[in-house]
């Protein structure tokens, strides 16, 4: 086992750099970057790329948000369990600021190799957090504020996974999930986002993966 | 990956005419509010009204209703959430707040003659707020449904001499905390001739000032009524009665968030406000309703599966009917929904997407129209 700590507080200065624009006219989607930091920092791999797989819980939870829809008139929508949860538009729903090693919500990595179909509900095979083999240090899921320039707004999701685990863990899988209550106390999470990366992202032992979401919308 | 189609049907005498093109404009109001929900946190929108709110995450109140608030949504209906059209059709931007002129709820042809549109007058105590030189005073005011203000008329009466006077009647937008902000967007004056013809006597009287150009109000915008005399001093002034202080029975509009009376000694630089519940200066709004389409609820059909592309798709539409006895010609579509602060209770509008039509439609009178906005994924 390396000895290597999971950055809380991930960088979002990136916020600062050029918005990227690989969405086409009009459409609402994600950019999704990954880079491959050492133990100093520096950057071993960085790929830009546009997030294909928004999944069906995205377009139910939208639908039950537009329309302010209550617990007895929400919409029963997939969890990441493969149950159904009558959600309702509650002021936490998409809330995804998953903790440190929290693994239920925020972005999740795995090594599934399916490609993604509209009624995804869940990773394939998550890769645990932890430092033991095949594992990854999670870090907490920050934000980077909404920004834009002149066609383009944005707002970023970012979470850390470093590699304490000895090996060379390659992500093939990521997604998306954010939290849902279908009555006051019962909290449900639902996938949005599923992307496959053929090849994988090789995250080699003592190297960190920070993943960003862009949430994007183009005029 | 997901995008917006704009459909547009116009139901004419002489058939259907469909039109359809992608949206393009789903803008940073949406990312902001999608951002707040994610993140959950309080951000900063700018609302329709130009005015900059902060939409709180609050429990029970979701944000992004487009169909109904959660909650309240101050002085206005459902007309004023979901699909909107106008008639700009200058160039969208991400930071649209709102559309370039919208076409406002009208669901019958306009008077030919003034009606009153709305106002207050409470019959038991009232007081008054002197008028003159740098003295001025406002009244701030919603309207619950569009009216085309042609007049206002002020319960009133004269102290001393304003035979050399003018009074100045208008009406501004206000900003977030209430104070009148902006240019006038409608004016009148009437003359030292006609500030005689005011009574002396302190019961006051009705006295109407004519706007040089009528100007169409919307509900939720919380305007204001300003008024103001060329010179004069505290006996030779324009007396406006306000009342209803401590008065249950004088409970008359609004509830959270109440309309206010305010003065100001600095020619309207800095206002003094009062936002009692229960006063208000004595107004009435005099128009007409204004040319504009009947804006049928917006309905969020449900959930389909078509053949894809695309994969899942749900449309948000709403009709649009021309009782205005005039055509109307369109330019641009859009999309209102809620947000809430937890300040005030009240909810905010905010646009979330604008598009400008490839061509422009004119709806006929007792013509319908279908407007569409489609969500669709496509994997």
């Amino acid at each position: 086992m390396t000895d290597i700590e999971i950055k809380t507080q991930p960088n979002i200065e990136v916020m600062k750099e050029e918005i990227p624009h690989l969405l086409e006219e009009g459409e609402i989607g994600a950019i999704l970057e990954f880079v491959v930091t050492d133990k100093n920092g520096n950057i071993t791999e960085k790929r830009v790329l546009k997030s294909e797989s928004f999944v069906r819980q995205f377009l139910e939870l939208l639908w039950v948000n537009f329309q302010n829809l209550d617990y007895r008139s929400g919409r029963y929508c997939a969890d990441v369990y493969g149950g159904y949860a009558c959600v309702r538009a509650d002021r936490r729903l998409w809330s995804a600021g998953g903790g440190i090693g929290e693994i239920t919500r925020g972005i999740l990595v795995g090594t599934g190799t399916n490609v993604p179909t509209i009624n995804d509900y869940t990773i394939q095979t998550l890769i645990p957090h932890g430092t033991g083999l095949g594992q990854l240090q999670y870090s907490a899921v920050t934000f980077g504020a909404p920004s834009s320039d002149a066609t383009t707004s944005q707002f970023t999701v970012t979470r850390n996974f470093a590699n304490g685990s000895g090996a060379q863990v390659t992500v093939y899988e990521l997604t998306l999930v954010v939290q849902s209550y279908a009555d006051s106390y019962v909290q449900y999470y639902h996938m949005v986002i599923r992307d496959m990366i053929p090849g994988g992202i090789a995250v080699p032992n003592g190297q960190t993966l920070t993943v960003n979401y862009r949430i994007q919308v183009t005029t | 990956m997901m995008r917006g189609l704009i459909e547009i049907d116009r139901f004419g005498k002489n058939g259907v005419e469909h039109r359809s093109h992608l949206c393009r404009s789903f803008n940073r109001n949406f990312i902001s509010m999608l951002y707040s929900a994610f993140a959950q946190v309080n951000y900063t929108l700018t609302d329709i009204d130009g005015i900059s709110r902060t939409c709180e995450i609050d429990r029970d109140r979701p944000l992004l209703g487009v169909t109904q608030p959660a909650l309240y949504l101050p002085f206005t209906g459902q007309e004023m959430l979901g699909v909107q059209v106008g008639s700009s059709d200058i160039v969208t931007s991400p930071l649209d707040s709102d559309l370039g002129s919208r076409i406002p709820h009208a669901d019958a042809t306009p008077e030919t003659a003034n009606i009153i549109m709305e106002g207050v007058r409470y019959t038991g105590m009232t007081s008054t707020r002197s008028i003159y030189s740098a003295y001025w005073a406002m009244q701030t005011l919603h309207v619950p449904w569009p009216v085309n203000v042609y007049a206002v008329r002020l319960y009133c009466y004269r102290a001393g001499d304003l035979s050399a006077r003018t009074l100045t009647v208008s009406i501004r937008k206000t900003d977030g905390s209430w104070n009148p902000t902006g240019a006038d967007l409608a004016s009148g004056t009437a003359t030292g001739a006609q500030l005689q013809g005011i009574t002396t006597d302190t019961n006051g009287q009705w006295f109407e000032v004519t706007m040089i150009s009528p100007y169409v109000l919307r509900p939720y915008t919380r305007y204001c009524i300003i008024v103001r005399l060329d010179g004069g001093d505290s006996s030779n002034s324009l007396r406006w009665q306000y009342g209803g202080s401590g008065s249950s029975s004088g409970y008359r509009l609004y509830r959270y968030g109440a309309d206010c009376t305010g003065s100001s000694s600095n020619s309207g630089t800095s206002w003094s406000l009062s936002d009692s519940y229960h006063q208000s200066q004595y107004f009435l709004v005099m128009g007409r309703h204004p040319i504009g389409l009947c804006h049928y609820p917006t309905t969020v059909r449900t959930i389909s599966f078509p053949a894809p592309p695309p994969d899942m798709q749900f449309t948000i539409e709403r009709l649009f009917h021309n009782f205005s006895g005039s055509a109307i010609t369109l330019r641009e579509t859009g999309l209102y929904a809620s947000a809430p602060t937890s300040a005030s209770y009240e909810n905010f509008v905010y646009l979330i997407a604008r598009d400008v039509l490839t061509a422009p439609i004119t709806v006929n009178n007792d013509e319908l129209l279908k407007v569409s906005y489609a969500v669709q994924i496509s994997v």
